[in-house]
């Protein structure tokens, strides 16, 4: 081997020392930013929604990149605006960037247009761009400038936290000159973690509120089933105590018209005829009050045929019937789970109800009819009597609602209202369609109900 | 025997007891310990003994339950010789069943008492016996 080549030789095994030298450290580069990157994913793991998870992205990312400056901004899906949350740089710097844009870092604010949009989600980590790009704009160009020249920054690098297709945030870093840039591999998995954390934080979040509308409901509900159960015991025991006051007064006015009939003239009768008028009425309305509010109380779910169950009703009904010749259909009807004296009595009101508002004369033709809905079953109940003005059809389901005086037709205002309890009671809701003089149908709802 | 807190109960009740069958003898007690202290003496001192009760559920101190569980302490002569009917307000089913587990108890009646449920009473269990 002539010194030449032997000179040659050492050349070529410098270089390539040289070349192994830069590729070790490249590789103890990439095993410290991985190493980095293990820890921000344990960290990340460990993190909850309430921590400041924008805070610990920006640092993590300045420790990982080695950039002189990092940034974090924030991704408001509806306005589709990314706002500055975090800025990690010297403060004493931080000062004089503010000076040259002219504004607080929280006040950057980048409009992303769904075409930026589209761009970023191709190319989540964007190299080697100016202030300008990586602001989407926000910052003009010669400002962008004069800060890259004062940090004496090289580049920028774009990142965008992005997963299954939604941005969260995005952040700026800033590579100074003669400073490698990491390796692009890292960096996507940097954004990769923040981006799933980011996610779940804001998942997170949705779900707190989602639990926290849930218990203010279900609170609400609870005063609400509170308050309820509270007036029907006020209206059980106030329709109950007043019973006993209510019947001696019946008690001695039958008391009057035995022992002092023969004292009493014309006018007097008529005057003790009107008290127990009043105390009769009185008494039905406490009774139907009572009644009302006991609905609902001990009671049990029974499998019962409807059929069986409306004809039994029509059976009670038979005198009021037969005086009134009114005539009743029942079409095909399923066995159901219901309450079964609550629904009788339902049924047993509807059929009385379409029998009384008739006109003078007139005989009731009642039809029944069921069909199988969603969720349950539909029952109709359709007349011929004088119907109903639309403009009552939410009035008459209130309690003590009346429509007509009694000289027309007789009632406690509470048949409806009591009806509506009973197909709420079976997780229904009840309705009316008619007009006047056109009948009327009532078509009530009942929910498939389990023991 | 009339067991009831209310006065003008009482005296209404004995005025349809009455006009229903007027022989018989009206007791009334305004209070349900009273009516079992009747219960207790009356064979010493030779009392009348009642051979219906009507008795009130809703007292102060004690009510009809109460009375029931007392009435069925007592000597079981009392008990077989004396018919206890409820006369009540309430027209509550839960009461009526709670009626009905006493063997004593032979009706729940819900006030007022009329004449024609005396006459009807009167048919049904004492057409053999002067009340």
């Amino acid at each position: 081997m002539t010194q030449i080549e032997i000179e040659h030789r050492i050349k070529g095994l410098e270089l390539e020392l040289r070349i192994l030298r830069s590729a070790e450290e490249e590789i103890v580069r990439q095993n410290d930013a991985l190493s980095k990157l293990n820890h921000f994913a344990i960290e990340l793991s460990n993190m909850s929604y309430e921590d400041n998870l924008e805070e610990l992205i920006s640092k993590k990312i300045k420790e990982l990149s080695g950039a002189e400056v990092s940034t974090f901004s924030e991704f408001d899906p509806e306005n589709h605006i990314t706002s500055v949350k975090c800025i990690e740089l010297e403060p004493g710097m931080l000062n004089k960037v503010v000076k040259l844009l002219g504004k607080k870092i929280q006040n950057i604010h980048s409009p992303i247009s769904q075409d930026m949009y589209e761009e970023i989600s191709h190319d989540l980590v964007g190299w080697r761009k100016t202030l300008h790009e990586v602001s989407f704009g926000a910052i003009s160009r010669p400002v962008g400038a004069s800060v890259q020249a004062l940090l004496n920054i090289d580049h920028f690098i774009g990142l965008a936290y992005m997963t299954e297709g939604k941005l969260y945030g995005t952040s700026v870093l800033g590579m100074k000159k003669h400073q490698p840039d990491p390796p692009k591999k890292i960096l996507e998995n940097f954004v990769h973690l923040a981006a799933t954390s980011l996610q779940r934080k804001q998942i997170e979040k949705q779900l707190k509120i989602k639990i926290e509308e849930l218990i203010n409901t279900n609170k609400k509900l609870e005063q609400y089933a509170h308050a309820n159960e509270e007036l029907e015991q006020f209206a059980f025991i106030a329709s109950h105590n007043l019973q006993q006051p209510l019947r001696t007064v019946s008690n001695y006015v039958q008391i009057f018209e035995e022992d002092y009939a023969d004292r009493f003239d014309d006018k007097a009768f008529t005057y003790l005829k009107t008290v127990k008028d009043s105390v009769s009425r009185m008494m039905l309305l406490l009774n139907s009050l009572l009644d009302f509010s006991r609905i609902g109380r001990n009671i049990k779910l029974k499998k019962v045929s409807c059929k069986q169950l409306i004809n039994n009703t029509v059976a009670d009904l038979e005198t009021l019937i037969t005086s009134t010749q009114a005539t009743i259909k029942v079409s095909a009807m399923p066995e159901i789970r219901v309450y079964e004296s609550e629904f009788s009595q339902l049924i047993q009101n509807l059929i009385m109800n379409a029998i009384k508002f008739q006109k003078p004369g007139n005989k009731p033709k009642i039809m029944i009819s069921s069909k199988k809905i969603n969720s349950g079953w539909q029952f109709s109940i359709s007349d011929n009597g004088i119907g109903i003005a639309s403009k009552y059809f939410e009035k008459i389901f209130e309690i003590f609602q009346r429509l007509h005086n009694d000289s027309e037709y007789q009632g406690s205002g509470i048949g409806l209202a009591f009806c509506k309890k009973i197909v709420q009671l079976h997780k229904g809701i009840i309705w009316i369609e008619s007009a006047e003089d056109q009948g009327t149908t009532i078509h009530f709802n009942i929910a498939d109900l389990e023991e | 025997m009339l067991v009831d807190d209310d006065k003008s109960d009482n005296f209404f009740h004995e005025r349809e007891i009455k006009k229903a069958a007027l022989s018989t003898v009206v007791i009334i007690r305004d209070s349900a310990i009273d009516a079992l202290e009747y219960l207790k003496s009356m064979n010493e001192k030779n009392d009348l003994k009642p051979d219906l009760i009507f008795l009130d559920i809703n007292m102060p101190k004690m009510n009809g339950w109460e009375f029931l569980i007392e009435f069925s302490q007592l000597d079981r002569v009392i008990q077989i010789n004396t018919m206890i009917m409820i006369l009540t307000t309430s027209n509550n089913v839960t009461d009526r069943f709670r009626a009905k587990a006493w063997s004593f108890v032979s009706g729940y009646l819900t006030k007022p008492l009329t004449k024609e449920i005396i006459t009807d009473i009167h048919k049904t269990y004492f057409l053999q016996k002067d009340i």
